[in-house]
């Protein structure tokens, strides 16, 4: 089990999927009929990105923009490394 | 044995709608009802006989008779309906109502959730309702079931929580083995949302539920549980130093036994690109697809 952190992360969630995220939220704010937001915080930048691409098109980074572009950045790599 | 004089007006009182709600009834049986002898009984109706309400006079008073064993009450007075259930009573029912809704099968529950419920409207001011909670063993409440399914051959319905997608799902499974493990109990099944064969921890399976379709006949010997990956990393990628101990490494390649096409796709997420599964194609392809899903995500919002 994921123990919370110092790195703070608004990530939006598909409804009832990502409880690995949920276990660590510190809030969790319903945002419409299929997505929460939470706010979680990891242990670091790392841990954040790993949780978040294991949750695949089920979890969506909000903030901070740093991690947004990060993400972005190994999607992409992994649609090129895998098409 | 001696009896109170609590328990004999109680009976009293009991014996009174309940005589009026069985017109005819002979002596032998309100005895057995009550649990007491014959000529207790009769005493309880010698007594009854001459209670009612002031005045006293015939007209007020309770008027039975008995005939050849045969007990008739022609007024009851103001005792015709049953009497309330003590606070005490009314929680030993709510406490077995509350037990019989944790063991009964989600289709036979409602009724005793309803006859709960109008029990808690009429008794909450001393008890409340978040007083009472009973908790079965659930695991062996569920072990009874699977069993169950495996002698009768009937699939089961359950709803699994995956901890690897982290996501509650409904299936219908049919079950081939239970393994106890010192931890844990696993349960292979053949299931049919996945159209294969799949391993699931009892501890994840939120209910089990028996249901009337006939159980897929399977051997165990499942394609996709014995089917090897073939990775390409980096020694740096996290996942090449947790998993060592199951790699083989074929110069830079390495093969890896595939147990759950969806750890290895996840795990390759995870990854973020610093491993790339070559092989087989169904896993290849499924990585790409959800990464792909998940850029448009970010897309859309940008």
């Amino acid at each position: 089990m994921l123990k919370p952190g110092e790195y703070s992360v608004a990530v939006k969630v598909r409804r009832a999927l990502a409880l690995n995220l949920r276990n660590l939220a510190e809030t969790v704010t319903p945002l419409d009929d299929d997505w929460d937001l939470l706010k979680v915080n990891f242990k670091d930048r790392e841990q954040a990105l790993r949780e978040i691409l294991w949750m695949g098109p089920d979890a969506v980074v909000e903030e901070p923009a740093e991690l947004r572009l990060a993400l972005v950045e190994s999607l992409k790599k992994l649609v090129a490394s895998h098409g | 044995m001696v009896e109170t004089a609590a328990a004999r007006a109680i009976r009293l009182i009991d014996l009174v709608p309940y005589l009026h709600n069985h017109p005819g009834i002979s002596l032998k049986e309100v005895a057995e009802e009550f649990g007491v002898t014959v000529p207790e009984i009769v005493k309880d109706l010698d007594l009854l006989f001459m209670c009612g309400l002031p005045g006293y006079t015939p007209l007020e008073l309770i008027d039975l008779s008995i005939d050849d064993g045969i007990v008739s009450l022609r007024e009851p007075q103001n005792l015709d309906s049953p009497r309330r259930f003590s606070q005490t009573e009314a929680l030993i029912i709510r406490v077995a109502l509350a037990a019989l809704e944790e063991l009964l099968p989600d289709s036979k529950r409602v009724k005793v959730r309803e006859l709960r419920e109008k029990f808690t409207r009429l008794f909450t001011h001393q008890v409340p309702n978040e007083a009472i909670y009973f908790e079965s063993d659930s695991e062996r409440t569920k072990l009874k079931v699977i069993s169950d399914s495996m002698v009768q051959g009937k699939k089961l319905f359950i709803t699994y929580m995956n901890p690897t997608k982290s996501q509650i799902t409904e299936r219908k499974i049919s079950v081939t083995a239970v393994i106890p493990e010192s931890n844990r109990i696993l349960i292979e099944a053949w299931c049919d949302l996945s159209n294969g064969v799949r391993t699931f921890n009892l501890a994840n399976m939120r209910s089990v539920n028996l249901i009337d379709e006939d159980s897929v006949r399977t051997n165990s010997a499942d394609e996709e549980a014995n089917s090897k990956a073939t990775l390409r990393s980096s020694d740096k990628s996290r996942f090449i130093k947790e998993n060592a101990s199951q790699l083989e490494k074929h110069g830079n390649q390495f093969l890896i036994d595939v147990f759950q096409d969806e750890w290895l796709v996840r795990s390759a997420l995870a990854e973020g690109g610093d491993l790339v599964v070559e092989s087989p194609e169904r896993i290849r392809s499924r990585v790409a697809l959800l990464a792909d899903e998940s850029l448009k995500n970010y897309s859309k919002a940008d």
